[in-house]
């Protein structure tokens, strides 16, 4: 059985649909990336598997049960979802911040207990912050509260990790951490869907990519399907050039400037 | 948890002085010896004790525990720690439904009940205007925003067509009034008080997680609909017994949930109940204080929370080296 099952799925806000009947579906233990140029859709499919969006057609069946018959408690004992944007006011330490990923597990009313903050240690080792646990959230770095915000997503102890564009501001070697532990986790057993910007990270770390365009799917499978000058310059409409990562073996994307091509029209090439 | 344990017994420490300094100073000054034999105390001691004094100084707690927590979770709910028990709108329609009170000439058992009924219909309006829209964060701002100025252009409205001396008790009530307590009123204030601040604890891990937005909120598990839902009208019964009991005191909701953050973080369980501590002894001092500096003459408590409070934050603000309000 697959773990995410989207069929003929639409949706969009106040009755504009923006993405437009969408099916595919997700194996257990994937590493998914989501692509695609600016206002294709993205965050809305995603907003939609994360159930904070209504589909206006279609559905998203998760473990064989349609989500719209699930509460969002329940839910989020199972999926476990970083936004792209995440302003928090307030000066939470990081200890108290990893602890709220706890609340779907926890009743009203119910303190948490030894075993619970036996699983926010184990989060925050994970993501190799436990010494910042005393530290406001506020004063971290990028890179740190990226952690953090992951560490309490593990708190919940999901099967299934949303993340929207969640490298998106860090410098490379900590866009490189991120994606590890990602992958790492994945090793261990989460399934991952993961949206990105960047094309060579997506080449370089998911098993499978879908491409969106104008609210559909272009295209989807391996780096090596997906990621072909053809497809890229007609979603994109811009010249690009993919080459070989000579380790990995796996497509790497150039980018031509307007410079670029004026100089070698002037040069005749 | 060391920490908490003694800033708890600190504040109730602290409580318990202000009452026993509160009951001493007065209009009549009560000796030690006389409080102690209270009880057999007769005729007029007794009645300054029992029927004026206590009921006028638990009111103050109540309203200032009221004011305090209410800020707190409002602050919490909106995301902003500007916010204060008024924001919403509350103290438009009580300020109204005190000015008509005052207007038409009803006694002062009547003042309460219309400025709580004016509080509530801001309320229901707000409300209502909120449900219109999907109910959230800024829906619910922008019609309390609204609904303040729609009221309080009304009451200007009043005013400019009303007898000057009916426009001086009006707006003396507003600045803040715990002159009117006795016992029924502390009463039933107790009631709506303590069993809001309870619910409201109720949802404090909920309001921990509304802090992050709705949207991260929904994906831990939080319907933030029906939990904004609860936790304004919630706030707005707390809100609207202190305001018809005790006029429009500024500053307590405001001040004391951003004290008591800077000082042990941002979890609403304990940041209701310290703040409540907190606010029941700021107002309770500054009440005394009010009607004892310039006795016979009462001064509004409002102007009082706000110089004093005023003053006390600025040289916190100045002292403290990491202060960020939040």
């Amino acid at each position: 059985m697959n773990l995410l099952d989207i069929k003929n799925l639409s949706c969009g806000y106040d009755g504009k649909e923006i993405i437009k009947n969408i099916s595919f579906s997700v194996n257990k233990g994937a590493f998914l990336g989501i692509l695609g140029p600016n206002g294709a859709g993205k965050t809305t499919l995603f907003k939609a598997l994360a159930k904070f969006l209504k589909p206006m057609n279609g559905g998203i069946i998760f473990q064989g049960e349609n989500t719209a018959g699930i509460s969002a408690g329940n839910l989020a004992k199972k999926v476990a979802v970083l936004p792209q944007v995440l302003d928090v006011p307030f000066s939470f330490t990081i200890e108290e911040f990893v602890l709220l990923g706890r609340h779907p597990h926890l009743k009203k009313l119910e303190i948490p207990k030894k075993k619970d903050y036996a699983i926010v240690e184990n989060a925050m080792a994970k993501l190799d912050i436990d010494y910042l646990r005393h530290r406001k959230l506020k004063d971290l770095s990028g890179g740190e509260r990226q952690r953090a915000l992951i560490a309490q997503a593990l708190a919940q102890e999901p099967e299934l990790l949303l993340l929207d564009e969640p490298v998106n501001h860090l410098d490379i070697k900590h866009q490189i951490e991120i994606l590890d532990l990602l992958k790492d986790l994945n090793s261990a057993g989460l399934t991952v869907i993961i949206i990105l910007h960047d094309l060579n990270l997506a080449s370089e770390y998911c098993d499978n990519l879908l491409l969106l365009n104008d609210g559909r799917i272009h295209s989807s499978g391996t780096a090596e399907s997906v990621l072909k000058y053809e497809i890229l310059e007609e979603v994109y409409k811009t010249v690009l050039i993919v080459e070989k990562n000579p380790l990995s073996g796996k497509p790497y994307i150039l980018l031509v400037s307007k410079f670029t091509k004026e100089k070698r029209k002037r040069e005749n090439l | 948890m060391k920490k908490n344990t003694l800033i708890l017994l600190s504040l109730i420490l602290l409580l318990a002085l202000t009452f026993a300094v509160s009951l001493i100073f007065g209009g009549t000054r009560i000796s030690l010896s006389e409080l102690l034999s209270a009880n057999q105390a007769s005729g007029i001691m007794h009645t300054i004790i029992w029927k004026i004094r206590i009921p006028r100084i638990i009111l103050s707690m109540l309203v200032g525990a009221g004011l305090a927590a209410s800020g707190a979770i409002l602050q919490g709910i909106l995301r902003n720690p500007l916010a204060e028990p008024y924001t919403l709108g509350i103290s438009g329609g009580a300020a109204f439904g005190a000015t008509i009170a005052v207007v038409l000439g009803i006694g002062a058992l009547g003042l309460p009940v219309f400025a709580f009924l004016g509080a509530l219909l801001s309320v229901s309006f707000v409300y209502l205007i909120a449900s219109k829209k999907y109910f959230s964060v800024s829906t619910l701002v922008l019609s309390g925003v609204i609904l303040s100025f729609l009221f309080s252009a009304v009451i200007m409205l009043i005013f400019s067509v009303s007898r000057a001396d009916k426009v001086q008790s009006t707006l003396l009530w507003l600045m803040g009034d715990l002159s009117s307590a006795e016992t029924g009123l502390t009463a039933i204030v107790a009631g709506f008080v303590l069993t809001g601040i309870l619910v409201l604890l109720l949802f404090s891990r909920e309001v921990d997680i509304l802090t992050l937005g709705e949207e991260k909120a929904a994906y831990l598990g939080v319907d933030a609909a029906s939990a904004l839902k609860i936790l304004f009208i919630t706030t707005s019964l707390i809100t609207g017994a202190c305001v018809a009991s005790s006029g429009i005191i500024g500053f307590v909701g405001i001040i004391i949930p951003h004290f008591i953050r800077q000082l042990r973080g941002p979890k609403h369980f304990g940041l209701v109940i310290f703040s409540s501590l907190a606010g029941a002894i700021f107002l309770c001092l500054a009440d005394t204080f009010a009607r004892t500096i310039i006795y016979p003459v009462e001064l509004p408590v409002g102007v009082i929370t706000g110089i004093l409070g005023g003053l006390f934050f600025i040289v916190f603000l100045l002292k403290s080296k990491s202060w960020d309000g939040m």
